[in-house]
């Protein structure tokens, strides 16, 4: 079965357990395409190992995940041509450059011809000087090395991109500036974007539709006006507290 | 194959640039040869052993027209000792480490018909070069012996007016050592020097193997502990081409690794000519060394294939390591196995040793030098089939989920 153009990701009822410990307990949502989609929870809450499944890098318990009109875990290697990931605290590969880091993900989806457009806009998006990108990765501060791992996600135009906790550990100027160049990619090539994090302000500032997740269960979905009417909130971290049970949720 | 040459310009862009790695994989071989040779064959025979040969007897006595005297005898003791490299002296010190003591009484029971004499030779233990000098007082006194029983036959002949010729007498059978190669042929001298070489050829194998293992299994776990392994993993890069692209990137660690142990195998035969005059590099033969090149990249082949399953499918990194670690110490010890004996020619069922790849590997290299090549072609074969046929299994054995969610 095929999606609808208009869904990128559906869930159904996903489950997901290491050995006794169920991380995801019957998780449903869809993702439209073109939104920038939140997942909010705090650490802990089954984030992470929700992206790593639509991303195709874990297989589900039970349940079902559709990526594209594709299958996981069945269709994982056309998932992968059209998905960019984006893991949490993903490093750059440190002996090479900045350039060749990028030069390194473009490969994996165009092979080696005619990459240098790609290149190019992984530049632009990562704003970073040719003189930066020419040196090796692991000369660069923990910003700059995101903004190359978030434009090397970028760059490659996916139909989907994940990114998991793209400005976890970062400044506040480079914690912006990532926010920004998401923001400004989304706008300009309408991809449709995951985004998770345990912000909430930054969430908010971000996403057109978010998931609040906690405990491995979705306690709502929505615009973020919808979740703070229906919690009856004055912003989304009371919206969680109300959601998820309490202070101690 | 285009994901394949992507993951292989990774791979390599960072070998390159990893140049302390590197260099210890040039290095290892090309140091550590030479050395061992130099410990192994030159050490020994510097080691400073002090003996002391005492004559309590001073006395001298004579055989028919064979005059011998306690003070000519460790005279000869102690020449020959000191022109095969040991230190001696005439009075009991606290230095010596081998004391022999001719007693009162010694010649003139040397030259009876009806007592045997008698020395005493103390030692003290605990240097492998302490034995070698009572072996040489052994072989001098037996010398000395002969020499003493060689008057007496004579003698003894003369006073019952018979014609004796001494070896009829001492030496009844004469035992005459042929030496021939495993291949038939004679035996040229020094062979057994060019044996050894080889064995310690065989050992350092496992030189060329270590560094270049820690380098493959790093390869490996360094993508998890440095967080790149899950984004290259979500690319459209397929499994086979992740698993054949770092094992290709390996084997080029192995051409560099061969190309080392060559190095350092032509210095370690020149070591001890060099150190000690002894000619042993006439014993460098072309075969030897592209066996030596061709087991040294099958040696890191061979890792990298039994290292692959254990690192795709551990539980953690450290799991890993130590498994890799693992794998590092069976063919250390293997190869070090070759110094002593020929694992080739074990009995039911310790043959069965020689499926160990490594094992393998060490035979090519000993029945290289013996001559046999087609029977180390065919050890090296096995091998090479052992690892390529590993190495493909490895790349079904993938498992992202497993690689993804392994502790660090």
């Amino acid at each position: 079965m095929r999606l609808s153009n208009s869904v990128v990701v559906r869930v159904l009822n996903l489950r997901k357990s290491f050995g006794k410990r169920e991380v995801l307990r019957g998780i449903n949502l869809e993702v439209t395409e073109g939104e920038v989609f939140g997942i909010v929870g705090p650490n802990g809450a089954g984030k992470t190992t929700l992206l790593r499944i639509v991303a195709g890098l874990l297989k589900p318990s039970a349940g079902e995940v559709e990526v594209l009109g594709f299958r996981v875990p069945k269709d994982v290697d056309k998932i992968r041509r059209f998905v960019s990931y984006l893991p949490e605290e993903a490093n750059l590969y440190g002996r090479l450059t900045g350039f060749e880091n990028m030069k390194l993900f473009a490969m994996t989806y165009f092979g080696s011809k005619n990459i240098d457009e790609i290149v190019r806009l992984g530049v632009s998006i990562a704003g970073i000087s040719e003189q930066d990108l020419k040196r090796k990765a692991e000369t660069y501060s923990k910003g700059m090395s995101r903004r190359v791992a978030v434009a090397s996600t970028l760059m490659v135009k996916p139909r989907l991109a994940i990114l998991d906790e793209p400005t976890v550990g970062l400044d506040v100027v480079s914690a912006r500036y990532v926010r920004e160049i998401i923001k400004q990619f989304a706008k300009e090539f309408g991809t449709t974007i995951i985004f998770s994090s345990h912000n909430m302000f930054e969430v908010s500032k971000l996403c057109d539709r978010v998931a609040l997740i906690h405990s491995g269960r979705i306690v709502a979905v929505g615009s973020i006006e919808q979740i703070l009417a229906d919690a009856g909130a004055g912003d989304l971290e009371e919206a969680f507290v109300k959601l998820a049970g309490g202070e101690n949720a | 194959m285009r994901d394949l040459s992507i993951v292989l310009w990774k791979e390599v862009k960072e070998m390159l640039r990893d140049k302390k790695t590197l260099l210890m994989v040039i290095l290892t071989p090309i140091v550590t040869l030479p050395f061992m040779g130099v410990v192994l064959v030159y050490l020994p025979a510097v080691q400073e052993v002090v003996i002391a040969v005492i004559d309590e007897d001073l006395s001298e006595a004579s055989i028919g027209n064979f005059s011998v005297s306690s003070q000519s005898i460790a005279l000869f003791l102690r020449d020959y000792l000191t022109h095969f490299g040991f230190l001696t002296t005439s009075e009991e010190t606290e230095v010596a480490q081998v004391i022999l003591k001719i007693p009162v009484g010694f010649v003139a029971n040397l030259t009876s018909y009806e007592h045997q004499a008698s020395v005493i030779l103390v030692k003290r233990l605990g240097s492998p070069r302490v034995d070698q000098a009572v072996a040489y007082v052994e072989l001098l006194l037996n010398h000395i012996s002969r020499i003493v029983s060689e008057a007496k036959v004579y003698n003894l002949g003369k006073l019952a007016n018979l014609t004796v010729k001494t070896e009829a007498v001492l030496n009844p059978i004469a035992l005459r050592t042929v030496a021939l190669t495993p291949a038939g042929r004679p035996a040229e001298a020094g062979e057994e020097l060019r044996l050894y070489l080889s064995r310690m050829l065989a050992v350092s194998l496992a030189f060329v193997t270590t560094p270049a293992a820690s380098y493959i299994a790093d390869s490996l776990v360094g993508e998890k502990e440095r967080k790149t392994l899950e984004k290259l993993l979500s690319t459209p890069i397929s499994r086979t081409s992740f698993i054949l692209g770092k094992s290709l990137a390996a084997s080029l660690v192995g051409l560099v690794g061969g190309a080392s142990s060559v190095v350092g195998a032509v210095l370690l035969y020149l070591a001890p000519t060099v150190v000690h005059s002894a000619n042993v590099a006439k014993y460098v033969s072309p075969e030897v060394l592209v066996v030596l090149f061709c087991s040294s990249y099958t040696s890191i082949l061979v890792s990298l294939s039994i290292s692959l399953p254990i690192v795709l499918r551990s539980p953690s990194i450290r799991a890993a390591s130590i498994s890799s670690a693992s794998v590092i110490g069976i063919a250390s010890v293997t190869y070090l196995a070759s110094l002593f004996v020929n694992l080739d020619e074990l009995r039911v069922p310790m043959s069965i040793l020689l499926a160990i790849p490594y094992a393998s590997l060490a035979s090519a290299v000993i029945r290289t030098s013996l001559g046999e090549l087609l029977r180390a072609v065919a050890y090296l074969t096995y091998s090479l089939v052992f690892s390529i046929v590993l190495i493909l299994a490895s790349t079904k054995l993938l498992d992202p989920e497993k690689m993804v969610i392994s502790r660090v």
